[in-house]
């Protein structure tokens, strides 16, 4: 069972079901833009050392130039490694009692909106797309019956499959309260 | 009177930066950790984040190792604001 920090409180009958990312295939262009941006400085030297072939022999110049790449990289890590926690840290969480959304906007933001499963009133699966249809992944939305609030589950993979259990979960969530109720 | 920048000032610069980018690392690090998303992937790409960091670190330290700090960057002369025009 994955443990979910204190953003959520999970109480002693909930179970967790699902702990849902988005597919990592959408993490991909964050990736191919972070090898681009690893190859420019090469193509940088390869430019400047064609064009002026002494520039580098003048020791302030090749610790400039140093210093700036030196720079320059640990800027594009830290930018994937940004990237990457904010892909990551969005999740959905599906327990047999709730919906939590958890989203990370930029590294001090982060929204957590949750609702009780028995109020889901319609559950729509949105896959759009060549790579979403071939790699079975796209949206879900969570609505409530009240219709106010809703939930998307972005890109998450399989998401017919989570649709289904939510479905039984809900059903089995709203039967567990109307007993309760009465 | 004149006023030389040295050499060293640039490392004092990238000292800076480099206050910066461990913070930022750390608050990125500790994001990870605190929302309980320290899994395999996590740990994957924190470690691999870590090993480019401090290969990086590594080869700037021995391609910068011989350099000598003590030489000067920038020249400045105050003469020039006192200089006054040729007609």
């Amino acid at each position: 069972m994955p443990y979910l920090g204190h953003l959520i409180k999970q109480k002693p009958y909930e179970k967790i079901e699902y702990c849902l990312h988005r597919h990592p295939i959408t993490f991909l262009p964050k990736i191919l833009v972070f090898l681009i941006m690893m190859a420019v400085p090469f193509g940088v030297y390869f430019l400047f050392s064609n064009i002026f072939p002494t520039l580098f022999e003048t020791e302030i110049y090749y610790t400039l130039a140093v210093l700036l790449a030196s720079i320059y990289y640990l800027g594009i890590y830290l930018y994937i490694y940004g990237e990457f926690v904010d892909f990551f840290l969005d999740m959905w969480v599906v327990t047999n009692d709730r919906v939590v959304d958890i989203e990370q906007i930029g590294l001090f933001s982060r929204s957590v909106t949750e609702f009780d499963l028995y109020n889901i009133q319609d559950l729509t699966v949105d896959i759009t797309g060549f790579f979403h249809t071939f790699l079975n992944f796209g949206d879900l939305d969570v609505k409530t019956a009240s219709g106010n609030s809703h939930i998307v589950f972005r890109n998450i993979p399989n998401p017919n499959e989570v649709r289904q259990t939510m479905i039984q979960l809900a059903e089995s969530d709203r039967r567990y309260h109307l007993q309760q109720s009465r | 009177m004149i006023i030389t920048i040295p050499l060293y000032v640039m490392l004092f610069i990238y000292l800076a930066f480099l206050v910066v980018f461990v913070s930022f690392s750390i608050l990125n690090f500790y994001h990870v950790v605190v929302t309980g998303s320290f899994t395999l992937s996590s740990f994957m790409m924190s470690f691999f984040i870590f090993s480019l960091t401090v290969l990086t670190l590594y080869f700037t330290y021995q391609l910068l190792a011989e350099v000598n700090w003590q030489q000067t960057l920038l020249e400045f002369s105050t003469d020039f604001f006192k200089a006054t025009p040729q007609y």
